[in-house]
């Protein structure tokens, strides 16, 4: 076991995007995740790393209140300047704001317009034209409309594993998020399909603030701006990128970048 | 090559047990559709029985009833199984409704008859009607339809709900608009199945829809005349009512004929079912998948 009690967090002097406040989560009565305090730069990607089991997912979870029905979260959310934690809040209109991708690709089993068209509808009016110039937009974005040579009718479960994620990853993007929220979202994909998410990330990020839970620790060192180690439900460690992979401050992170964790 | 000898066997084994059970039915069903098929006739289906062979009022008795319990059961049976598939997943209280689906699903039909008769029939005075009935096998029907329901939806993959809440959709909107119509498909089939076996019930109705059949009067729209088709409150006897009041009570010279021919027309139809379910179930699923 290792001490939690020194924790290192440097977290960098930019206009910021998101940011928590001993945010907690509990489960029955063990808490997952210990009070955690964390800043997220705006336009920039953060990357949370850890060994499994060590709360970085349901730290993520939480940034658009997917937890809810199965935790107990406390503490503070705060983006742009509201406390998404108040329980008053609408979630759905949240979660327009705040995207998720998941580590399995999701498409609904209809076309790709459907797929696309879904959730903004429940949230705004578009017309016609506007929509599909949209997901035109989107699905440039993502490289698709190309792939697909912009059919917008063909049923998503044909597309390939890499094809459908980036679909997912586009159907986020139709309501014009802040923030997108990314677990695990290559870790199904082959490498070459890996490479292309990977791509749109770092396009994306202009734009867009991604927070993404990785455990490919190549993948975090390659794309991520900024890096959040996680252990035992705490954030032991905040540090940009290039810092805490070179030469980390905990003994621990140093353990676990190097493999000889535990 | 000892493995390949055993495959070869077990295979043999399994494909003879099957073609044995097809054979079964086979020879079943073709002997009712010889032994009835001479009765069957264009006068058979459309003339009363009070004026000889027909069999007209029961068939549409059976068609009716069939109609009027699927429009009752139906939105129970779906509102049960999305309480118990996706809200109240894992919880006690699905597990305690699942038990009782379970048990009520293996009550004998002719206790459901007779708790109609006592409550339906002679505590709310309903008499022996199409709407006794229809209630009785709701409650025969339920079980069964909730079951093939409940387990349409969970087909579905759940990472459909977590992608359209995630999107800020609610999780009703996720059902209604991206999980049921995906279920679709194994609802129709389930339906269709339960109503097989709903049209095919005697034993819940003999004591609730009643063993006479009334001569109808199918140009007469108003539900309130008692010899209107349309009218709830008659009694009505269906086919398999009439298969066994004919058989039991024995009556006249035509008894025997009357029955083989009831029951190939109660066969028939339900066949029929089954292959609207399939086509049905089959063109949605190239439908939604397209």
């Amino acid at each position: 076991m290792y001490d939690t009690a020194e924790t290192y967090l440097k977290f960098p002097d930019l206009p910021n995007a998101l940011t928590t406040k001993d945010l907690t989560v509990k489960y029955d009565e063990t808490l997952a995740l210990q009070p955690c305090s964390a800043i997220f730069p705006k336009n920039r990607i953060t990357a949370l790393i850890g060994p499994s089991g060590s709360g970085k997912s349901t730290f993520l979870r939480c940034l658009n209140r997917m937890n809810d029905e199965v935790a107990a979260i406390g503490g503070q959310i705060m983006l742009d300047g509201i406390n998404i934690n108040d329980p008053k809040l609408n979630v759905y209109q949240l979660r327009q704001q705040v995207g998720m991708l998941f580590q399995q690709p999701n498409p609904f089993a209809r076309s790709i317009r459907f797929n696309l068209s879904f959730g903004v509808l429940e949230h705004q009016k578009i017309s016609a034209s506007d929509l599909h110039q949209r997901m035109e937009q989107v699905l440039s974005m993502v490289d698709l409309w190309t792939e697909l040579d912009g059919d917008l009718e063909r049923n998503a479960l044909q597309l390939s594993g890499g094809q459908q994620q980036r679909l997912c990853l586009a159907r986020t993007l139709m309501s014009m998020p802040q923030v997108l929220l990314l677990d695990e979202p290559a870790s199904a994909l082959d490498p070459i399909s890996t490479a292309k998410i990977e791509a749109n990330l770092l396009e994306l990020k202009q734009n867009y603030t991604i927070i993404i839970v990785t455990h490919n620790l190549e993948q975090a060192a390659r794309i991520s701006d900024y890096t959040a180690f996680f252990y035992d439900g705490h954030l032991m460690e905040y540090d940009a990128t290039a810092q805490l992979f070179i030469k980390p401050h905990l003994a621990m992170t140093d353990d676990y970048l190097s493999g000889n964790f535990g | 090559m000892n493995r390949y000898r055993n495959d070869k066997f077990a295979r043999g084994l399994i494909y003879t047990i099957v073609g044995a059970i097809i054979a079964l039915i086979a020879v079943f069903i073709g002997y009712l559709l010889v032994q009835g098929w001479s009765t069957i006739s264009w006068s058979f289906l459309t003339t009363a029985s009070d004026d000889g062979l027909g069999i007209r009022d029961q068939l549409f008795n059976s068609l009716y009833l069939l109609i009027l319990t699927l429009l009752l059961s139906f939105p129970i049976a779906l509102g049960s199984a999305i309480a118990l598939t996706i809200y109240g997943k894992k919880s006690r209280f699905a597990a305690i409704a699942e038990m009782a689906i379970q048990a009520l699903s293996s009550l004998p039909s002719i206790i459901i008859g007779l708790f109609g008769f006592l409550l339906l029939v002679l505590k709310f005075k309903i008499g022996f009607s199409v709407l006794s009935g229809a209630i009785a096998l709701t409650f025969f029907n339920l079980p069964i339809l909730t079951q093939s329901i409940s387990l349409a939806i969970a087909t579905v993959p759940e990472a459909r709900m977590t992608a359209g809440v995630s999107l800020g959709v609610s999780k009703w909107h996720t059902i209604t608009k991206v999980i049921l119509p995906e279920a679709m498909p194994g609802m129709i089939s389930g339906i269709v199945l339960s109503a097989g076996r709903v049209f095919g019930e005697a034993a819940a109705l003999i004591y609730t829809a009643g063993q006479s059949a009334p001569k109808l009067d199918y140009l007469n729209w108003n539900i309130f005349d008692a010899n209107s088709f349309l009218n709830p409150l008659r009694p009505a006897e269906t086919l398999a009512v009439h298969i066994w009041k004919v058989n039991t009570e024995g009556l006249g010279a035509n008894a025997e004929a009357i029955s083989k021919g009831t029951i190939v027309i109660l066969i028939l139809t339900i066949l029929v079912f089954n292959l609207l379910a399939r086509q049905l179930s089959h063109r949605l699923q190239r439908k939604i998948y397209r």
